[in-house]
């Protein structure tokens, strides 16, 4: 995978969050992994509003998405993007601790591109964790706000 | 409540059932009972009651009738008789007659003392005495030719001695019974019935004629004395003239009546008005007749009778005796057919009859329009009634009247309010509870949802962090190898790094994953409580098909025996149907009979409110004691031979709740269970 994409994590949940970063950095990712405890901070992040870190333009992204947050939720989140003309272009990948259909369904109607459930079985994290890892080397990513994907 | 549920007891009235039709029914039998009631009085009367029947009463009518044509004619007869006796009389009691009789009969006997010659009878009838004689009877035999002949013949030799009609003089009467008769002693007066006499030439004609004869005495002689008569005159009458219309004119006897008259051994005078039974004509003088009313008659009685007649038909008749010499007569009948008497009352019943059908109608009529009349209000109230039962809670009656029914029908109205405000009250209370019930129970869903949800999040970290132990544990032992640890804590070190700490993280792990197990089963729970229910016409057999399939793997694997006979068709969730079964199926294979080769049997049937279907094993079975537990939550009955999550009957049961069905199960143990679901045959409204 470029290294140039930065991988967003919107994870309420700061063990989880770690989680993900080491199994990501174990089965080979090195990008630039960047955390947002809750919705409102990675909606700021990516709309560039309020005091915090802001995206830059011209950049890859990609987003972990947890549907369950305080606040602004998942869902929200990814509503929120997929409206937006340039944000669209973010692959999201949407992180739950269930694996209900409904939820999954909804997920996809409203443009999230994969799905990983946080398994509870390590092993099967790891695997899912492998996985992503597997589908960000060969997707694309494209850069938001910038000319042309890049590979 | 649900307003469309009919009660059982309220069938569809049948005809004829209703208040009306009862009305009509009752009344109407009441009123045809009444008039045929008095028609049979009418007609047969009350005999306590001494009140005779209009049969009766016709029959009594016809008898008197009878009666007084047959005294009529027997006193005509009598009188006709009498005068025919009285011109007798004039002859015999004429002293001029009885002269001339004497000189006759003695100039016939000094003649024929000398001669017996025919001439001498020639020579007679130019004695001067002769002429005058004839001249004298003559007179009485011409005027009203009533008689056919009258002759005097001598008492000594019977030979006539005088008569208009000149050729029977001579002749001899000596051996005829009004001849006969005459001489006995006492005997002044005869009357014979003869069918042939001498002024006929003597041949017999087959008719009723009758002779009046009669003694006749010397003038000079007293008519007591020894001596005895002189003479016998005899006058033969033609009935013609007189009996035939006697019998048969005057009225009264209708069409089929009948006058006869017999003689006294009851042979016919007269002809009869009917052929015999076999076809044949009566001779008159000859027929004896055997039917009672002729045979009383001539015996000397007489009466009224109901009786058989000579044709054998049932008649009325009246008889009566005349007497024509001391002791014998002859017999009068007047009959009529009874038929032809009842034929007037018969007539008069058919008239009564149609007259009374006529007026059962006008009732049946009037009565419908008073029964309508009547049964309204009942009938109204009765279907406000209804309408109440089945929901329609606002009906009243409007039956207002100040009888029974006005009282029942306020009643009924207060009763109605009463009821509807009850209802109104529990309908609020049962919204109100429902409402609360629905919110408690979407409260609980939420919270088990988010609870199993959230509380899944730290477990993650629990397990994630267990495995990071373990990695780090490895991790550490590479860096720090054992040999460069002290001799003396080199054993403690490998039992804290080698058994204490990975066995510690591995109980964590466990209880991890129990935890886990427990909260997806609440969570797969609050799911199946929150799916859409989508009801379809399923085709059970294919479902079948299809979740057998997803087993392949485990049912070849365990080499399990599988066998499926056609399920009937019903139209429900075809979703959660195929959960129901594969949960099902799922726990027939889980729980086999170790060592015995698995048997499922599936088969279903359709009753007829229901469709049941059935999955068979033979597996370990299930224990009475445990049967109601096992749809409960989290009831695992060998949790530790076999896996699950023990939800899946519990999903089982509330799946079944929401298809408005149910499951069961029968079993026993070491045998194996019978697990049967019932499905609505058709898809009722979603409950609430």
């Amino acid at each position: 995978m470029n290294t140039e994409v930065v991988i967003l994590i919107a994870e309420d949940d700061d063990g989880h969050a770690k989680l993900i970063k080491k199994n990501l950095q174990r089965s080979g990712i090195s990008n630039e992994i960047i955390h947002f405890p809750d919705g409102e901070k990675i909606l700021d992040f990516l709309f560039k509003k309020g005091p915090g870190p802001h995206r830059k333009s011209g950049s890859s992204y990609l987003l972990l998405l947890d549907i369950r947050m305080p606040g602004i939720n998942g869902i929200d989140v990814l509503v929120q993007i997929k409206e937006d003309k340039e944000l669209r272009k973010i692959p999201v990948i949407m992180i739950t601790t269930t694996d209900d259909p409904i939820e999954v369904e909804h997920c996809h109607c409203l443009g999230c591109n994969n799905y990983i459930t946080k398994p509870i079985n390590y092993d099967n994290f790891i695997e899912a964790i492998r996985q992503l890892g597997l589908f960000l080397s060969v997707v694309q990513i494209p850069r938001i706000n910038g000319d042309k994907a890049i590979r | 409540m649900n307003k469309t549920e009919k009660h059982p007891e309220q069938k569809k009235q049948l005809p004829f059932t209703g208040i009306k039709s009862k009305m009509l029914i009752y009344f109407g039998l009441i009123c045809a009972s009444i008039i045929i009631g008095i028609l049979v009085i009418y007609l047969f009367g009350i005999p306590i009651l001494n009140f005779h029947g209009a049969l009766s009463n016709q029959r009594v009518e016809v008898l008197q009738t009878l009666n007084l044509i047959a005294d009529l004619k027997k006193e005509r007869l009598e009188l006709w008789i009498n005068q025919r006796e009285h011109d007798v009389s004039i002859i015999v009691n004429s002293n001029i007659a009885k002269d001339l009789t004497e000189n006759l009969t003695e100039l016939v006997r000094s003649i024929t003392e000398i001669s017996n010659n025919s001439s001498i009878w020639i020579k007679l009838q130019e004695e001067k005495d002769y002429l005058d004689l004839v001249q004298f009877i003559d007179n009485i035999e011409r005027p009203y030719s009533i008689n056919e002949g009258i002759l005097i013949a001598d008492v000594k030799t019977g030979n006539v001695i005088c008569s208009p009609d000149s050729k029977i003089v001579g002749s001899n009467i000596s051996g005829q019974d009004y001849f006969m008769n005459i001489l006995s002693p006492g005997i002044f007066q005869n009357i014979s019935i003869i069918n042939k006499h001498p002024f006929h030439n003597g041949i017999e004609d087959r008719q009723f004629h009758f002779v009046i004869s009669h003694r006749i005495y010397s003038s000079r002689n007293n008519p007591d004395e020894a001596a005895g008569p002189i003479a016998v005159l005899a006058v033969f009458v033609n009935t013609d003239y007189f009996i035939k219309p006697l019998l048969h004119t005057g009225g009264g006897l209708g069409s089929t009546g009948e006058a006869l008259l017999v003689s006294m051994n009851a042979k016919i005078l007269s002809p009869l008005k009917y052929e015999l039974p076999d076809g044949s004509t009566a001779e008159v003088l000859e027929y004896e007749i055997i039917a009672k009313p002729a045979v009383f008659a001539a015996r000397g009685e007489e009466g009224i009778i109901s009786a058989i007649d000579y044709r054998g038909i049932p008649v009325l008749a009246a008889y009566r005796h005349i007497l024509i010499n001391h002791e014998t007569g002859w017999g009068l009948v007047v009959k009529i057919d009874e038929e032809e008497v009842f034929a007037a009352q018969r007539n008069n019943i058919a008239k009564i009859s149609i007259i009374s059908f006529i007026g059962l109608v006008m009732f049946v009529i009037l009565c419908n329009i008073f029964a309508n009349k009547l049964s309204r209000p009942i009938r109204h109230l009765s279907k406000t009634a209804e309408l109440l039962s089945k929901g329609r809670l606002h009906e009243r009656s409007h039956v207002i009247s100040n009888d029974e029914i006005g009282i029942l029908s306020s009643a009924f109205n207060s009763m109605a309010d009463q009821i509807e405000s009850w209802h109104n009250e529990f309908e609020i209370q049962l919204k109100k509870r429902t409402a609360s019930l629905e919110a408690v129970n979407k409260e609980l869903e939420q919270f088990v949802f988010i609870a199993s949800h959230d509380l899944r999040s730290p477990l993650i970290n629990i397990e994630g962090y267990s495995k990071e132990i373990e990695y780090d544990l490895e991790e550490f032992k590479k860096i720090i190898p054992l040999e460069d640890i002290p001799e003396g804590d080199n054993e403690k070190y490998k039992q804290f790094l080698n058994d204490e700490i990975p066995e510690s993280l591995n109980v964590i792990k466990n209880s991890v994953r129990k935890m886990d197990a427990l909260l997806s089963g609440l969570l797969k729970i609050s799911r199946s409580g929150r799916a859409m229910i989508n009801k379809k016409p399923v085709n059970m057999n294919m479902l079948i098909v299809e979740v057998i399939e997803s087993f392949d793997f485990e049912i070849k694997k365990i080499d399990a025996e599988l066998k499926v006979s056609g399920l009937p068709d019903c139209e429900s969730d075809e979703m959660q149907l195929s959960q129901v079964f594969s949960n099902l199926i799922s726990n027939a294979i889980k729980y086999r009979k170790p060592g015995r080769k698995l048997k499922i049997k599936i088969y279903g049937k359709k009753n007829t409110d229901n469709l049941q279907y059935y999955i068979e094993d033979n597996g370990i079975g299930i224990d009475e004691k445990h049967v109601k537990r096992i749809f409960e939550l989290f009831q695992r009955l060998n949790p530790k031979k076999t896996s699950g999550d023990g939800i899946g009957l519990t999903i089982v049961n509330k799946i079944m709740k929401k298809l408005n069905g149910s499951i069961n199960v029968k079993s026993e143990p070491d045998k194996g269970s019978t697990f049967y679901i019932t499905l609505p045959l058709k898809n009722y409204k979603e409950s609430v």
